[in-house]
Formats: C-alpha cells, sequence, structure tokens
C-alpha cells in the first residue's frame, strides 16, 4: 500500500467505517457528535443558539450550523436553520442576513447590519444543500446572497490598486483613517467555490488577496482579532482589540480547511500553542506577539491547535480531544469544523 | 525577538484590569519566542506550567467585544489527579472490583505500575472488614518493593475514608513496583477455624493504589503500561483505534503485546475494543473511558522517503496513553513489519521494569509440571516450605501432568511429607490433605509435636489424578484454647509444612481418555469458526481478546466452532441420537435460582457439585406394591443397573443430565471422530468473548470443562458430562515392559467388559479343551 493508496484510504475513511459497521450503514463518522451538537445548541426551531451571548442567534451560527447540516446530509435540520433563518434574518432588502437576533429583546433584531463572515458561510451551505439534497433552488438562493456580498462587502484596498478588501459588514468599517477588517471573516474555500459556482469572480479574488495579506501579516506577528487598512498600511484600529485572540484563533483553521496547510498562519499558531502543556490552547495573545495572555482547555480550540501541530510537524496522528458539549457553542462548533477540515484535507492527522 | 518581561507584566496587568476576569497574572503570562525560533526544540525560559488557568470565556468579546469573559461550561481537563491501582495475581472475575483477604494472617502481593516523571507521594488503600474482625488488635502492614511502610488498622466499615500510606519517592520506581499487605486479624469473640472463616477484609482494587498528581509531560511506555493497569482495575477496556484498517498487517506484534500486557495485568481480566475516530466526550466527566489505546497509522502518510514501521507512545487529546505503531505496508512484506517492531515488546518491558513475580500455589506454568515415575520435591513445583501461626491454615498447590497421562488401576501416588507441629495442640487439631478437592489424608496434629516429622508416607490412589493441571492441597484446622474468647495476643507457628516434601506419581503408558480437556487445553485464538465467520474477519479488537484469553494462534491447535443457540441443526452429534432440542432448553430456560456469581479463587480445588442445578427425575415405583412387588422392583432396578453397566443407553443419560443443567453456553464434542474440535453453543445475548474467557480461566484450574459436555451455568462455574462408553485410547506402541499397565487400565476402565472377555475366552479354550479330550478318547 503506497502513501497515495493509504492517503485515498484515510480520505475515504467515512465510507470505509460505514462498510465495516453495518448497523451503522452511510452515516457520517461525525454522527454521533453532530447529534451532540444538535441537542446541545440547536433549537427544534432550527435556531442555533449562543449561550454565552445571552442565548442569542446569528447570522453566523445559523450559516455554521447549516454548512454542518450539509457535511452531514442531515436535510430535517438543515431545512429547519435555512427556514429560521429566513423567517428572522432575512429581513433586509437585499439578500443578506441581519447579523444578530436576540431572543428577550423588544426587537428581536434591533440592527439590521450584516456580518460578512455569517453571509459567507450561509451562502456557501445553501450552495453546498443545493448540490447535496438536489435542490436547485437553494444554489440560487446563494448566488443572490454572494451577489450581494460582493456588492456590499468588497471594497478596493486603499493602498493597493487592484485588491480587494473584504468588510466585516456593509456599513460602519469605512473610516476615514482606513477599512477596517477582520482577518477570521476570510474563509477562502467557501470564497473560492461561491465564485467558481455562481459567477461571483470577484469573491475569489478578495480570496486570494486575502490569504496574501493573511501571510505577510503571520510572518511579522500573530494574526489580530482586527486591523485597520489604511494608504499607509496595516495599523490598530481604535475601539476594536487588536491581540489575536478568539476571532483570530479561527485563521489557522480556515487556511487548513482552504487547502493551505503550510500556511505561515498555521506556522504562526502553533509557535504559541506548542509553548503550553497538553490540554490547553492559547486563545489570546498579545498583539505584539511576545506573550500568550489567555489560554483554554475547551476542546474545540485544543482540536484546532493540534491540526496545526500535526500540519506544521508533519507528524501523523494528532492529538485532537473528543468531541465534546460540555464546552460553549463557538467552541464546540469550531470543534466539528477542525474534523471536517482534518479529514478533507489531513487525513494523516486523525486523533490518535 | 527577545522576551521583555517587563513590559509583557504590565500588558497582562493591562488586560487583567480591562477585562475584569483572572486571566492572567504578570508572573503567569507565557513569552513566546520570537517566530524565526519557531523551530526551535525547547520553549523559553518561563515556565509552560505557569499558564494561565482556563477562564473558559470561549465566545467573549467575539460578538460584544468589550464584554467579559464568562464561563458556560466546563472542559474536563485530562490532568487530574491519576490512581496507579493495585493490581491482583489472583483471578478478578470481570465487573468485580474487590479481593477478599480472609483468615487470620492473609497477605496478598499486588502489582503496581508507575508512569515516568514525579513519584507519587502516597498510596490509597480502601479497604473494609468484616464484623468480626476486632480494630483494636487487627492490623495490616504494608510493604512498598519490600520496604514496609507501616502498619494500618483493620476493621473499617463500607464507606470509610481509605488510609492513605505516606511512601517516600525513594521507594518507587517507573513501571513495575510490588504492594504487599500482610494482615493479622483478629476474632471479636471466638478463636479457632470457624472464627478464622468469618475473618475478611475486602480491598477495593479500582480505589486503592498510588496517586499521581498529574501525568508527565511526555509519554512512556511506563505511562502506557500504568494506563492498562488502570483500564485492567477500572474494568474497561484497552482500545484499538484503525482508522486506515491496516492492523492485519501488525497482527503478530498486536498477538505478542497482548499476550504481554495479559500477563502484566495478572488476575484481572483485559479485554480490547474498537474505539472511534471522533468520539464524543461523556458529559460530567471520563468514568468509563478508556485509559490506553493502540493506534495505528501508516508508516507512509507521514511523507517519509523510506518508510518503516516504529512504534512511538504518545498523550491522546483526551488522555489516554497511547502506543502508536507505524506501519509500513509499502513494501507488503508482513514479516518485515513484524521485525521492524520487535522494539515494541523490548519497549513494554522496560516500561514494565521487572517481571512480574509468580502467583503462589495456583499458578500454571512449566515450574509446575510433574514428572510422573520419581519422587519431586514440592519446592520444585512452587511450594516452599510455608509455616502458619493460624487456626485455620489452607495452601493449595498446582501440579500438572503429561497430557497422555492416564492411570485407571489402583496404584498408588505417595506423598512423603515433611512437616511439624506445635507441641501441645488443642485435642481435634488436625492436618488435611487433599488431592482435587478430595480429601485423601486427616493428620491428627496431636502427642508428637515439637520435633520434625521426615518422609511420612502418604499413600492415595493414582486414578484420582488427571492429565494436565491437579491440585494438592493442605489445610489445617486448630482449635483455639479456650475456643470462646479471643485468641491470645502473642500467636505461636503451629504448623510448618516444609518443602523437602516428596510427590511421586506413578507413571503411566501414554494413554487418554476421550475428553474435551485436553481439546480445550489446545485451544487458541486462531482456529475459531464463529457462526459463518472466523477469526480472521473478526475484527482486530475482539481478536485481541482472544489472544489474550486464550493465547496466540498456534499450528495443530484446537478448531472451534462457535454457534448460536437456533443453529444446533449445524452441530454434529456422532453417534448420539438424543434431542437438540434437549440442548436448546439448557441454555434457552431460566434457571430456577439465581446465584450469585462465586469467586474462582475459592473455587479453585472444589470441584463443583451438580445438586444446585441437579433437577433430573426420580423414577416413581407406585406401581409395585407389598413384599413381592418391592422385590420384583429391587430385581428389575438392579437389572437396570446391570444392563446399563453393561451396555449403558448414552443417549439416556444425556438426555437426563441435560434436563438438570441450565445455562449460559455448552462447549461439547460429540463427535468422536474429530477429537482435534470442539463446539460452542452460546445462549441468546451471550458475548463470545465472554466465554472465551471463562473457557480461558477455567482450564487453569481442575474446575473446567472434561468430559464429553460442558455447561456453563448462570453461576460461571461449568457442569461437566462424560460418556462411560468412551474407550482409553493408546497413544504408543505396545511392547512388552507397557503391556501390563494397558491391560491393567482396560481392565479398570470396564472390568466387566475385562471379566466377560475372560470368560468368553475361558469357555473358548474350555471347549477346545473339551473337544481335545474328547478327540483323544475317541475309540476308534
Amino acid at each position: 500500500m503506497h502513501r497515495r493508496q493509504v492517503l485515498a484510504a484515510l480520505g475515504a475513511l467515512p465510507l470505509s467505517l460505514a462498510t465495516r459497521a453495518p448497523a451503522a450503514q452511510e452515516r457520517h463518522p461525525l454522527h454521533p457528535a453532530w447529534e451532540a451538537w444538535k441537542t446541545a445548541y440547536l433549537d427544534p426551531s432550527g435556531r442555533v443558539i449562543d449561550a454565552l451571548q445571552d442565548g442569542a442567534s446569528h447570522s453566523e451560527g445559523q450559516g455554521y450550523g447549516m454548512v454542518l447540516a450539509t457535511a452531514l446530509r442531515d436535510r430535517e435540520a438543515f431545512e429547519a436553520m435555512h427556514g429560521w433563518t429566513r423567517d428572522n434574518l432575512a429581513i433586509r432588502d437585499d439578500a443578506l442576513l441581519a447579523w444578530r437576533w436576540l431572543p428577550d429583546a423588544e426587537t428581536a433584531v434591533p440592527d439590521t447590519n450584516n456580518a460578512s463572515d455569517g453571509d459567507l458561510f450561509y451562502a456557501w451551505a445553501l450552495s453546498r444543500g443545493g448540490r447535496v439534497f438536489a435542490r436547485p433552488e437553494l444554489s440560487e438562493e446563494a448566488g443572490a446572497v454572494a451577489a450581494d456580498l460582493v456588492a456590499s462587502c468588497l471594497v478596493a484596498h486603499p493602498g493597493k490598486d487592484g485588491v480587494q478588501l473584504l468588510l466585516p459588514g456593509a456599513f460602519g468599517f469605512r473610516k476615514d483613517e482606513g477599512i477596517v477588517v477582520n482577518p477570521s471573516y476570510y474563509f477562502p474555500r467557501a470564497m473560492r467555490e461561491l465564485a467558481l459556482n455562481h459567477g461571483v469572480g470577484a469573491l475569489g479574488i478578495a480570496a486570494e488577496d486575502g490569504v496574501e495579506m493573511l501571510a505577510d501579516m503571520a510572518r511579522t506577528g500573530p494574526i489580530p482579532d482586527w486591523i485597520q487598512i489604511s494608504a499607509d498600511g496595516i495599523g490598530a484600529p481604535e475601539g476594536f482589540s487588536s491581540d489575536s485572540g478568539y476571532e483570530a484563533l479561527r485563521v489557522p483553521l480556515w487556511m487548513i480547511w482552504s487547502g493551505d496547510a503550510d500556511h505561515p498562519v498555521v506556522v504562526r499558531a502553533h509557535a504559541a500553542d506548542r509553548l503550553l502543556p497538553a490540554g490547553q490552547s492559547a486563545t489570546v495573545v498579545k498583539a505584539d506577539g511576545s506573550a500568550i495572555t489567555e489560554t483554554s482547555s475547551a476542546p474545540g480550540y485544543a482540536a484546532i491547535a493540534s491540526l496545526a501541530a500535526c500540519a506544521v510537524e508533519k507528524a501523523p496522528g494528532s492529538s485532537m480531544p473528543p468531541f465534546s458539549t460540555d464546552q460553549p457553542y463557538y467552541p464546540a462548533t469550531l470543534q466539528m469544523f477542525t474534523y471536517l477540515a482534518q479529514m478533507e484535507v489531513l487525513p494523516e492527522c486523525f486523533p490518535i | 525577538m527577545s522576551a521583555r518581561p517587563g513590559r509583557i507584566a504590565l500588558a497582562g496587568l493591562a488586560a487583567l484590569a480591562l477585562c475584569g476576569t483572572a486571566l492572567a497574572q504578570d508572573d503567569q503570562v507565557i513569552v513566546i519566542p520570537s517566530f524565526g525560533a519557531t523551530d526551535a526544540g525547547s520553549p523559553p525560559g518561563q515556565p509552560i506550567l505557569d499558564a494561565p488557568l482556563d477562564p473558559l470565556g470561549q465566545g467573549a468579546g467575539r460578538l460584544e467585544r468589550t464584554r467579559a469573559a464568562q464561563d458556560g461550561g466546563g472542559a474536563t481537563d485530562p490532568r487530574g489527579p491519576i490512581l496507579a491501582p493495585l493490581l491482583s495475581p489472583l483471578p478478578i472475575l470481570p465487573g468485580h472490583k474487590t479481593l477478599r483477604l480472609q483468615g487470620e494472617y492473609p497477605s496478598a502481593e499486588f502489582s503496581l505500575f508507575l508512569p515516568q516523571g514525579q513519584p507519587p507521594g502516597a498510596l490509597i488503600l480502601d479497604h473494609d472488614s468484616g464484623i468480626a474482625v476486632l480494630p483494636e488488635r487487627s492490623v495490616m502492614e504494608v510493604f512498598v518493593n519490600d520496604v514496609s511502610m507501616g502498619e494500618f488498622t483493620l476493621g473499617k466499615a463500607p464507606g470509610d475514608a481509605p488510609d492513605t500510606v505516606g511512601v517516600p519517592a525513594t521507594a518507587w520506581q517507573a513501571g513495575f513496583n510490588t504492594v504487599r499487605l500482610a494482615m493479622k486479624q483478629v476474632h471479636r469473640i471466638y478463636c479457632g477455624p470457624d472464627a478464622a472463616f468469618d475473618l475478611w477484609t475486602d480491598i477495593d482494587l479500582s480505589n486503592s493504589g498510588a496517586l499521581i498528581d498529574a501525568p508527565s509531560q511526555s509519554s512512556g511506555p511506563a505511562d502506557f503500561l500504568a494506563a492498562v493497569a488502570r483500564d485492567a482495575a477500572d474494568g474497561n477496556p484497552v482500545e484499538l483505534r484503525d482508522p486506515a484498517g491496516i492492523s492485519i498487517w501488525a497482527r503478530p506484534v498486536l498477538d505478542a503485546v497482548a499476550l504481554q500486557l495479559g500477563k502484566l495485568v495478572g488476575g484481572h481480566t483485559l479485554s480490547y475494543t474498537d474505539s472511534p475516530v471522533w468520539d464524543v466526550a461523556q458529559l460530567g466527566g471520563a468514568a468509563g473511558a478508556s485509559h490506553a489505546r493502540i493506534t495505528l497509522i501508516p508508516a507512509t502518510v507521514g511523507g517519509a522517503a523510506t518508510p518503516f514501521s516504529q512504534a512511538e507512545f504518545r498523550r491522546a487529546g483526551d488522555g489516554a496513553e497511547v502506543l502508536v505503531l507505524h506501519v509500513d505496508t509499502s513494501q507488503g512484506d508482513l514479516d518485515r513489519v513484524e521485525a521492524d517492531l520487535t522494539g515494541v515488546l523490548e519497549g513494554l518491558m522496560a516500561g514494565a521494569g521487572a517481571t512480574a513475580r509468580r502467583t503462589t500455589g495456583v499458578s500454571i506454568g512449566a515450574e509446575t509440571a510433574l514428572r510422573a515415575g520419581e519422587p519431586v520435591r514440592l519446592d520444585r513445583i512452587g511450594l516452599d516450605t510455608v509455616t502458619t501461626s493460624s487456626h485455620y491454615f489452607s495452601r493449595p498447590q498446582v501440579f500438572t501432568l503429561p497430557r497422555d497421562w492416564l492411570i485407571l488401576t489402583a496404584q498408588k501416588a505417595i506423598l512423603h511429607l515433611d512437616y511439624a507441629y506445635a507441641r501441645n495442640l488443642p485435642e481435634n487439631s488436625q492436618l488435611l490433605i487433599k488431592v482435587n478437592g478430595e480429601t485423601v489424608r486427616l493428620l491428627p496434629l496431636e502427642d508428637e509435636g515439637g520435633k520434625p516429622i521426615e518422609q511420612f508416607p502418604v499413600k492415595f490412589q493414582a486414578d484420582l489424578l488427571k492429565e494436565g493441571p491437579n491440585l494438592l492441597q493442605f489445610e489445617a484446622m486448630i482449635p483455639g484454647s479456650p475456643t470462646d474468647y479471643a485468641c491470645p495476643t502473642e500467636a505461636f507457628p503451629k504448623l510448618e509444612i516444609r518443602g523437602s516434601s516428596t510427590l511421586t506419581v506413578p507413571s503411566s503408558p501414554k494413554m487418554r481418555l476421550p475428553d474435551i480437556r485436553q481439546a480445550v487445553a489446545r485451544l487458541r485464538a486462531g482456529n475459531i469458526q464463529l457462526s459463518q465467520l472466523s477469526v480472521g474477519d473478526m475484527g482486530m479488537a475482539d481478536r485481541l481478546a482472544l489472544v489474550t484469553a486464550l493465547g496466540a494462534p498456534a499450528r495443530g491447535s484446537t478448531r472451534l466452532e462457535v454457534l448460536t443457540s437456533d443453529q444446533l441443526t449445524r452441530l454434529p452429534l456422532g453417534d448420539y441420537t438424543f434431542s437438540r432440542l434437549a440442548l436448546r432448553d439448557v441454555l434457552t430456560i431460566p434457571p430456577r435460582i439465581d446465584l450469585p456469581a462465586t469467586d474462582p479463587g475459592g473455587r479453585i480445588g472444589a470441584l463443583p457439585g451438580d445438586s444446585i442445578f441437579d433437577i433430573g427425575t426420580v423414577e416413581e415405583r407406585d406401581g409395585y406394591n407389598g413384599l413381592f412387588g418391592q422385590a420384583l422392583a429391587n430385581w428389575g432396578a438392579s437389572a437396570n443397573a446391570v444392563r446399563e453397566r453393561l451396555f449403558p443407553d448414552a443417549d439416556r443419560a444425556a438426555t437426563e443430565w441435560l434436563s438438570g443443567q441450565r445455562g449460559r453456553a455448552i462447549l461439547m464434542q460429540l463427535d468422536a471422530t474429530q477429537p482435534n474440535a470442539l463446539w460452542l453453543v452460546l445462549g441468546p445475548d451471550v458475548a463470545f468473548a465472554e466465554v472465551a474467557s471463562m473457557i480461558a480461566s477455567a482450564r487453569r484450574t481442575i474446575a473446567g470443562p472434561n468430559g464429553q459436555m460442558s455447561v456453563l451455568g448462570h453461576d460461571n462455574i461449568w457442569r461437566n458430562w462424560a460418556d462411560t462408553r468412551r474407550m482409553p485410547q493408546l497413544q504408543e506402541q505396545i511392547t512388552i515392559a507397557n503391556f501390563r499397565p494397558i491391560l491393567g487400565n482396560y481392565a479398570s476402565w470396564r472390568p466387566v467388559y475385562f471379566a466377560a472377555i475372560l470368560f468368553g475366552m475361558a469357555l473358548v479354550f474350555a471347549a477346545i479343551a473339551l473337544r481335545l479330550v474328547v478327540l483323544t478318547r475317541r475309540n476308534d
């Protein structure tokens, strides 16, 4: 059995496992984790609940959940989330989503601004759902969201001709001092696939620009949660965290899942996590990269760190922990994504 | 980039003030080395263990960026304290976690495997005693690696806090350690053998052991073995993770590892289970989760230019200690994989640190083999000189005879006993000598006390012995003086049995009785058919559980076919014609009495009786009334008995026996033409692996399956049925030297047949002689 064959075998693992276990035929290997995720974070109405944010739901969570449902081929869950999202967040004049829904507020959606990462995942989920569930109308909807995302959230780089930046939202991030960008909103894979499948080439170009920008940043320091881009370069935006924290810790995951496991941001993230004892991962790193100021034992963050370690050290087998719902929605969902990224991109990094 | 501690400290404090949560102390900030140095092998000088504790504010500030961190839940921290458990060398039934030490001076020695790194500071002993134990005078002395750690009072009640024994760090060693508990238990009221039976202390093995604060930073063979020990003590399986399906390439090595681990955990049963790669952690902790795992990774996936098979020890994300086998399947060479991985076992043994000690008395090994036809000293088969101060004393000793040893005649085996006992022992003091559970001699311990008695001959019938394992047992009962007070403070040695005693078993011609006992002894993990599935088709975890229980596959091993109770039509009955429904009923009709599982330690040496489940019918004789009728009935019964002896009806006997049995599985060999094959029929919902484990443990005792059919009862005891028609089989050529003993065995097997044959021959010769006389006297 040669390397290519072995990788193919590991990559085809969901299928082979199903074959070896007739009782669980056609079940995705993440089925138990997915069921646990749904039980813990998904309301039967289709609302993904972020308990840590006062039980709020947001476009990001809905998009995340719908992407997971497409990966797990869970049509019922997908449609529930899609329906709730359409009913409660798709209230803008365009195809984009309002970014947050508050359960106990007098007005559930007080701010109709969008969040581009939520829209990106929502569109990607619809695109995948159209294919997976053989529902072409979902694909059309995905195209509409992607087109409006390009129209509302892609802007020209103030200092580099031809370079496109992804705004975090349609309003409020273009300032006199520069453009505020959240690097973790760049998910190149979703952007590329939407560009390819729905004729929104600008999104693909923005993805490549983003990958390059992130690489440049990672060579000099950790990826901040927020940056401000002006003609003079990259700086820290006022009123936003410029530490590399809970936002930015997604960036290495997005890069790996996008097929770029050797990206400098992965190496940079591993440089911090490798200093910590087993079971701990860095969640906040100082903006200048000099120190870790916060760590966590949440399995979701540990999973990202373990996958990054496996990618960087090229040592087969990772120490990704088992999935747990004994953690908030955010790390739990990232843990699910990390598993998917590992299966699809780094099959040799399965949890030992 | 160099470290800037001052600035970092200020930044950390600022962050603390900003967030309002105790995220980072100035001396807890972890300095990150410069990016260019990320490949460096060691972290900077800042102590890693001072990392700020987990605030679990995972989503903090993500959407509301100024919001303070909140804890939305608790992630399981795999770094919690670890208990390296005590492993019992005596058999512990699956599901059982306690070991009972009974009598006045019981002792037990345990194995304890420690991970590498900082030695534990304390030994936890969780024990409770029977109500009869007098705490004021009952103590337990604790030895770690043969060094006494002091004495502790016995007499705790269930639920009492366990004892914490302070152990100097120098007393421990990484890997294998021994912990010995030597107890003195005194009865509150009485003194004597009966009182001694009431004295017991249970050790909770799952909650006793060395307490380790946290695992070492790195993982090694000692850590893996310690994790295996935890699984064994907790009854958890060792996990096997093989996402690429390459375990078949590592099968020989996995077999060897499973065998080695099985030996290291002593009397505990080690099982294996396939582990899902993407698992879900149980909420509320890791109770029931396995601590050890074997993971297989194709050696080619690392991108190595010249891949080769190798092993390493790592720690998984869930805290499990993992033996990672990188298996090179690229060459298609199974032998090369095996050769490359040979070091795994060496690594494991290095982790063990030392070989576990032999279990006294009941373990079977090469040293217990007894050569027939010559005197053999008892200390050569494992019974060293033993002295007791107890009022009740029992010392079993297993010895094994060759598999082709058979004596059915009235020949005698002889034990020449060297022993001594104290002067003025109370009246009725006695020593029982038992062979395979049967008392062969009662020696009064009176009169001649105070001086050694050498080579005292104890003869017993050699046909009490069987091929394979046999049990010699010394049991002494010395009344208290007086009996109705607690025993005196000062105990004195009462009896000594010396290892210089000899046992002589007569040699026999190479013969055997058709019996599943030998086939069971030759049973290995390889040659097994599970319905339509062979062992080769089984999952590797199931296979390793079998290897652990039955041994690695070997050429010439017994073939075992496993059927379920609805597949009885596939069972070959040989020349028997009894109904298969009788077999099905044994497995499907529930037992009349729910018995608690029996401690196998107590079962060794005691041949199980059939009385509890024997519900065989008694023939009614109501039709015979009056004196004449009774005489007729007696005559009829006698005639039946004679007929049974001359022409036994095996089908009827088997059916009657089966009607009195209830059990979970039947092991049998009914087709005499297939002596190297066994059939196992499982009852509903009975797991083969569990029965295999029962077979494995039973064949190491004298109470295992034998005869032609053996039923595993609901009390986990094997009950056997033997067909008296089965004729001894000669395994060697007849010579002048062995003719007489061979003939003797056949004659003893069926004396009636032998007498009938002789009688017939006598008649023939008499007829010939008569004819000769008539012919020679004919008056021509």
